[in-house]
């Protein structure tokens, strides 16, 4: 029998990266909150190798990012509009002065294909190439040039929103 | 070797490539100015996306989610009183159901083979099939102790680690509205967080990361020149970051000398 790990030692080293990552995946705080936590619960009820847990909880996540997208779809439809993933309004509690700046950051990234957007986000947190290709679903070896068009793909997107200078202090 | 390319200069960056290769496109890089304009390039690129998302970032909501967390599994929503099952009896249970599932079998679709056969799938998955698997405890109330972390260094109120691949996290959390943050850059391999005035800092760390719970005046951080990504956050949301030889604060605070920087906690 494998040994246990403490969940307050997990919590305290993952809960702040998933959330983050969810947060800026989906621009939605609620929607990062939510999905982090059942992530979480759904943990409890797993058998892993200590090395597995940071990406299953990371896949489970995003699984879940999927569905929600799914139903809210599904619900734009029935009322007649347009789908909407998130939100990229800034919360109302962001200065003025960086609102619009924030507000054009989550645009940029949300004009970004979802496999790109994990594959930055992902490399935000840390993640080793090996890890992220086995998230994504693709060859170790091309992970470097997947996150190196991506990251074009982005700079490309935050300059023509001109986001990118009204960022700089 | 021919031009690198992006995917390599990428993997080079992140400090992804097999040691010998490193070598190589570091040795090519001596001598190739479209390659180095390129990473330079990807370096850059990889500074604006850590400083453009970092923006975005908001608090963490650590305690409610530990709460929330906490009371779903009380209320069942998580069979985390399972996961303390001896292991033999669970062998047991498993081998009973086995038997009486194989006896079932015998009657196509019959409601008690349903639900044998649902019994034994959630039984067998807690029998250890993976190799060395790691059982997670359920919530307690009281927050963990530090982890053992590989590479720490500490001295009083004063922790150190080493860059993980090249990149350094410090979190602070619980900071008082105020509490004067320094991040320094050195000329050492260790990322350092000193509490100033504190008797009751606790710190937790790991590969390349330190958590700071702090609710004293402030911290002295020292970030090494040569570590390739950091960020330090306050309560989750991040206020500086380092990415290659860039460095950025991200809101109200100064340069207070050549590479010294000194922010306020939430003055986000």
């Amino acid at each position: 029998m494998g040994r246990f790990v403490d969940f307050d030692d997990l919590f305290e080293r993952l809960y702040p990266s998933l959330y983050r990552y969810l947060h800026r995946l989906t621009g939605d705080a609620d929607v990062a909150e939510d999905i982090a936590q059942e992530a979480f619960v759904r943990l409890l009820k797993q058998t892993l190798p200590e090395a597995e847990i940071r990406p299953w909880l990371f896949t489970v996540a995003m699984n879940l990012v999927r569905d929600r997208a799914r139903k809210n779809e599904r619900r734009q439809r029935l009322l007649g509009g347009a789908p909407i993933m998130v939100s990229i309004e800034a919360r109302p509690d962001e200065r003025v002065e960086q609102g619009e700046t924030v507000a054009a950051v989550r645009a940029v990234l949300q004009k970004l294909s979802v496999r790109d957007q994990q594959l930055l986000l992902m490399r935000a947190e840390g993640f080793k190439y090996e890890e992220i290709a086995g998230i994504i679903g693709v060859a170790p070896a091309s992970v470097g040039t997947l996150i190196a068009r991506a990251l074009k793909r982005f700079d490309e997107a935050y300059r023509a929103s001109g986001a990118k200078d009204g960022s700089r202090r | 070797m021919g031009h690198a390319d992006s995917g390599t200069l990428m993997a080079y960056l992140d400090g992804e490539l097999p040691g010998r290769e490193q070598s190589v496109v570091e040795s090519h890089l001596d001598g190739c100015g479209p390659c180095t304009a390129e990473l330079d390039d990807l370096r850059g690129m990889s500074f604006e996306f850590s400083t453009a998302v970092a923006l975005v970032d908001g608090p963490v909501p650590m305690l409610r989610a530990r709460a929330n967390i906490a009371s779903r599994v009380r209320t069942g929503t998580a069979s985390a009183s399972l996961r303390r099952v001896p292991a033999d009896l669970l062998k047991a249970a498993a081998v009973v159901l086995l038997l009486a599932g194989a006896a079932s079998a015998a009657i196509p679709g019959s409601p008690l083979r349903r639900l044998v056969e649902s019994i034994v799938e959630e039984t067998s998955a807690l029998i250890h099939p993976q190799v060395q698997p790691t059982v997670v405890e359920a919530p307690e109330p009281v927050m963990a102790t530090p982890p053992a972390a590989a590479e720490q260094h500490s001295s009083g109120q004063s922790l150190g680690v080493s860059p993980s691949l090249g990149r350094a996290r410090v979190s602070i959390q619980g900071a008082v509205a105020g509490a004067s943050i320094t991040v320094r850059l050195v000329d050492t391999n260790v990322v350092q967080v000193t509490a100033v005035s504190s008797d009751e800092t606790r710190f937790e760390s790991g590969a390349g990361f330190i958590d700071v719970y702090d609710n004293a005046s402030g911290v002295i951080i020292e970030v090494p020149r040569s570590v390739a990504s950091m960020t330090v956050e306050v309560d989750g949301s991040s206020y500086f970051v380092k990415d290659g030889a860039r460095t950025r604060l991200l809101g109200p605070g100064s340069e207070t000398g050549p590479g010294e920087f000194v922010f306020q906690a939430h003055s986000r």
